[in-house]
């Protein structure tokens, strides 16, 4: 039983223990049980954890792992949805928690230089106190790190006006297999002397090199932010009232959308408060949008009377709008979906695929007709100003729709990638969607990741058996 | 698996929303601390029996606050500390292990005697320390905390508080008899005014045995409030002993402080403690303690914080008092924190809420990895920088800041300042 561990030689043990004196090594497999998973629920067991203070123990490590071929496994607050961090070929994983330090906010260069362990929404509010902004803001900034959102390259609600973590990144620090250290851009925010290794580094999932040091731009704090939660009849309308919003020359801060069966689970979960009157109108819509708006008073202000004018050619049957702290009882309508789905099955498949801005109805549609063919139902919501759909597949799998579920799945990647879109917007190929990525990248491409791969790791140490390695 | 999900009840989705509310995560960076981490090893054992020492993973496992934290972001509703504690109970060799930390460290650790006010009688205390008893567990771990700093000078008085009636109907407290037919066993139940007539006090330990004068305080607020107190004598609260994993004596102290409560007449329980408050109204968490569910019903709606009727009184502040005062809101507060809303009264702009940060007491951690827990402790204290003086409402968070708090700052349980 005790082969479960992958087990690492003593000497091997011994290296570990040296640069990583006190608790800066885990050997025993109590302690290595926790690091064996991440939020995509898939699991495997590492044969030692490791947790550097400082990049030249990042560089020792790896000038070691390098000769040693040993599998290397970076990992922050795994939560990545789709096996990331998981050690599929047992070896060492290497913990970020302990590198966690702001190093320097500079509001004159508009310039941070942060350890890749810091909590996004952490580092988000010690911008604030000081008038500063960094947008990227994916639903799980108060629990990932600025590490891990720039090796996924995560996106937010905020990516359809901002970007995505990948815009924002303008340097950064990396180790490689050997021990060499790369330090690529700079503190400007344009650069474009030689290739840019910056953003082939961002959302390569651990597959090329350790982070041990990120340079991020910043922006100046928007003065401030008001919403709109807007009920349509049906999707068509909605996406009729969306494109009048663009047409007025609009660039909202966020733009979130949700489909009639979304809007039925949160009917079932908001229908519980006490405060149910306030929500009858998700019985009566079929789709609504969420927007939201940033900048000066001023702009803000007029921007509102303009989107509120603009979406009613979608002929709205509710339209509500708020701003500052008043916002949030709408965000919490978005927040509550995932959870309030399980009010319409026990287990669900969510799928963060992305198409084309002017293919979203089909998508939607086609999701749907896949969902009545199999029998399941479906529901998707998102971020529909750029096109990332959270593809849900309802099921229920002690009625044995398992098998079902899955083909769902097949059919809406094939349907997706059909209209030209992307198996994920946001959360990476990981583990999870690793059987479909020949589907969309061809052998060329393919190729030439794989080659380029060799280049910052020719023994293949980096995270194997994930994405493309 | 092929049971389904009804019966396997909720799961860990291992998300990671607990590792940024563990303070242990915080202070340590070590994720096989993490609530996720204790879950995932629980459920471990079970999946692969065999497969690792038991002992030692039971060891890793129980390092933990207690704080219960996690449970407050989980969306799945797991509680991790009682994962731990279910883990402790089952485990064959923890009871031993427990008792025997109680000998060695107990007296070593105690009395820390860092700033010796000798005003302690500590000859209780000593037999205490080589005494193993279940109930008094709660009582040595907070015995081992800050006994030696002197207590503080008080500086507000109530001058005016309404009538009982009106601070009932003010404070949103029940005071209607339950409609029960049928009758439940023991004396009638009292409702409205007799409510103030017979209100039975909850010490805690702390107060029973360490800080006798926190609970000459409370007693002689609930005169000047009106109220008359029924002497109770009242086993601990049950969390140190649920947090330890020794359900059984839990369970046994429940049900004696649910006898003295229906003997009462099932009255008001007030209590100043927010450990002992939440250990309390976690007593529905086991409804074979109750009668019925509306019984369970009665006593989460009778057990009150002292704040909550306080709160509504008229307060004098003598011009000796520090310009500021800082609070510490204790981990176990549930729901309203009444200790806080009291101060914002009392205190008004005097009082500076520190962040949301547990105080590092960590029930029995403390005997575990007494080095864990302070490395949660040095963090608070941090915080108190420049502070002449830090408040809470929890008698384990008082102790705890005072052992741990630097020289310049003088600590305590809110009750410290009333005269
Ligand atoms: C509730 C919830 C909501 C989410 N919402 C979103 C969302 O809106 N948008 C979105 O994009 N994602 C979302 N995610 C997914 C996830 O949060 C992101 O992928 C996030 O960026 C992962 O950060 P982490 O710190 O947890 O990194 P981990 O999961 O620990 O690691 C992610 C990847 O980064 C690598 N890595 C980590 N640190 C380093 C380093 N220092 N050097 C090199 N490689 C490193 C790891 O090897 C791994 O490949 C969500 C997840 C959850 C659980
Ligand atoms: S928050 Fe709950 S479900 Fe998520 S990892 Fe922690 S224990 Fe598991
Ligand atoms: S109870 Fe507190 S210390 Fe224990 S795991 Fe939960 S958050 Fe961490």
């Amino acid at each position: 039983m005790s082969t479960l561990f992958p087990k690492l030689s003593s000497s091997q043990q011994r290296f570990l223990r040296d640069l990583f004196p006190g608790s800066g090594a885990l050997l025993a497999p109590e302690e290595l049980v926790g690091f064996a998973g991440d939020a995509s629920q898939k699991q495997a067991l590492p044969g030692a954890v490791v947790r550097p203070v400082e990049e030249a123990q990042l560089r020792e490590l790896l000038r070691w792992a390098h000769l040693e071929r040993v599998p290397v496994y970076a990992r922050a607050r795994a939560t990545n949805k789709v096996g990331q961090t998981v050690p599929v070929r047992g070896g060492v994983v290497v913990s970020f928690l302990r590198m966690n330090r702001v190093l320097d906010i500079d509001p004159q260069d508009f310039v941070a230089v942060v350890q890749p362990g810091v909590v996004t929404a952490q580092f988000q509010q010690e911008l604030e106190s000081r008038g500063l902004f960094y947008p990227p803001d994916p639903a799980s900034v108060k629990i990932s790190t600025l590490g891990g959102n720039v090796a996924t390259c995560a996106g937010g609600m905020r990516a359809l006006k901002y970007g995505v973590t990948r815009d924002h990144l303008l340097g950064l620090r990396a180790v490689l297999p050997g021990g060499e250290v790369l330090a690529l851009g700079s503190r400007c925010h344009k650069d474009v002397s030689g290739l840019d290794l910056t953003r082939l580094l961002a959302g390569s999932a651990g597959t090329l090199a350790l982070f041990s040091e990120l340079t991020l731009k910043l922006l100046p704090r928007p003065e401030t932010s008001a919403s709109a939660l807007v009920g349509f009849a049906g999707f068509p309308d909605a996406l009729e009232a969306a494109a009048a919003v663009f047409h007025a020359g609009l660039l909202p801060a966020a733009l979130e959308f949700m489909d009639s069966v979304t809007l039925e689970a949160l009917a079932a979960e908001f229908g519980r408060h006490d405060d149910a009157e306030q929500y009858s109108w998700l019985r009566e819509a079929g789709a609504a949008l969420l927007f939201r708006l940033d900048g000066s008073r001023a702009a803000v202000d007029a921007e509102m009377q303009t989107l509120e004018r603009a979406v009613s050619r979608g002929k709205p049957v509710f339209l509500e709008s708020a701003t500052g702290a008043d916002e949030e009882p709408l965000w919490e309508v978005r927040r509550a979906i995932s959870p309030s789905l399980f009010h319409l099955a026990p287990d669900k498949s969510g799928e963060d695929v992305a198409v084309p801005r002017g293919r979203v109805l089909e998508a939607v549609q086609g999701l749907h007709a896949i969902g009545r063919e199999l029998g399941l139902r479906t529901a998707c919501f998102g971020h529909l100003g750029d096109g990332n759909l959270h593809a849900n597949i309802l099921f229920d799998r002690a009625r044995g729709q398992a098998e079902a579920a899955r083909q769902a799945k097949s059919k809406l990647f094939g349907l997706v990638l059909s209209l030209g879109g992307t198996l994920t917007g946001e959360h990476g190929i990981g583990l999870s969607k690793k059987e479909w990525m020949a589907d969309q990248i061809g052998p060329a491409e393919m190729d030439v990741m794989q080659r380029l791969k060799a280049v910052f790791d020719p023994h293949g140490i980096m995270n194997p058996g994930k994405e493309w390695a | 698996m092929s049971r389904d999900k009804d019966e396997r009840g909720p799961e860990c989705i291992l998300c990671g929303k607990c590792l940024s509310a563990c303070p242990l995560v915080e202070a340590t960076g070590q994720e096989e601390l993490a609530p996720r981490s204790k879950v995932r090893l629980a459920d471990f054992l079970q999946e692969q029996p065999g497969t690792l020492d038991e002992q030692d993973a039971a060891r890793l496992a129980s390092l933990c606050l207690g704080c219960g934290r996690c449970a407050r972001v989980c969306a799945q509703g797991l509680e991790p500390a009682r994962t731990v504690a279910g883990l402790r109970a089952a485990h064959p060799g923890w009871r031993q292990w427990l008792w025997k930390q109680w000998i060695d460290r107990a007296s070593t650790l105690w009395p820390l005697a860092r700033r010796s006010g000798g005003m302690l009688d500590r000859a209780p205390l000593r037999s205490l320390a080589r005494r193993p008893e279940p109930g008094r567990l709660g009582l040595l771990l907070k015995s081992l905390q800050g006994l030696d700093r002197c207590p503080m000078r008080a500086y507000v008085s109530l001058r005016e508080a309404p009538e009982p009636m009106e601070v009932l109907a003010r404070s949103g407290v029940d005071a209607q008899a339950p409609d029960v037919a049928g009758g439940w066993p023991g004396p009638s139940i009292q409702s409205g005014a007799d409510l103030a007539q017979g209100v039975l006090l909850f010490s805690g330990c702390a107060g029973q045995h360490l800080r006798p004068e926190w609970d000459a305080k409370a007693r002689s607020l609930l005169v000047a409030l009106g109220w008359r107190r029924t002497h109770a004598e009242f086993a601990c609260c049950g969390s140190t002993l649920g947090t330890a994993g020794l359900l059984a004596e839990q369970h046994t102290a429940r049900e004696r402080n649910l006898e003295i409560w229906r003997a009462g007449g099932r009255g008001l329980v007030v209590a100043y403690c927010a450990s002992c408050l939440n250990g309390l109204w976690a007593y529905v968490q086991e409804p074979e303690l109750f009668v019925d569910g509306r019984e369970a019903a009665l006593w989460r709606e009778r057990v009150v914080p002292l704040a909550r009727l306080l709160k509504f009184g008229r307060f004098m502040v003598s011009d000796d008092a520090p310009e500021v005062a800082g609070y510490h809101r204790p981990c176990h507060v549930c729901g309203a924190d009444h200790d806080a809303a009291l101060l914002r009264t009392v205190l008004g702009s005097r009082l500076r809420e520190l962040p949301d940060r547990c105080c590092g007491f960590g029930g029995p951690l403390r005997l575990a990895d007494p080095a864990l827990a302070d490395a949660v402790a040095r963090r608070r204290v941090a915080d108190l920088a420049g502070l002449p003086q830090v408040l809470t409402g929890c008698t384990a968070c008082a102790l705890q800041l005072a052992a741990s708090a630097p020289e310049q700052t003088t600590t305590g349980h809110w009750l410290d300042i009333f005269s």
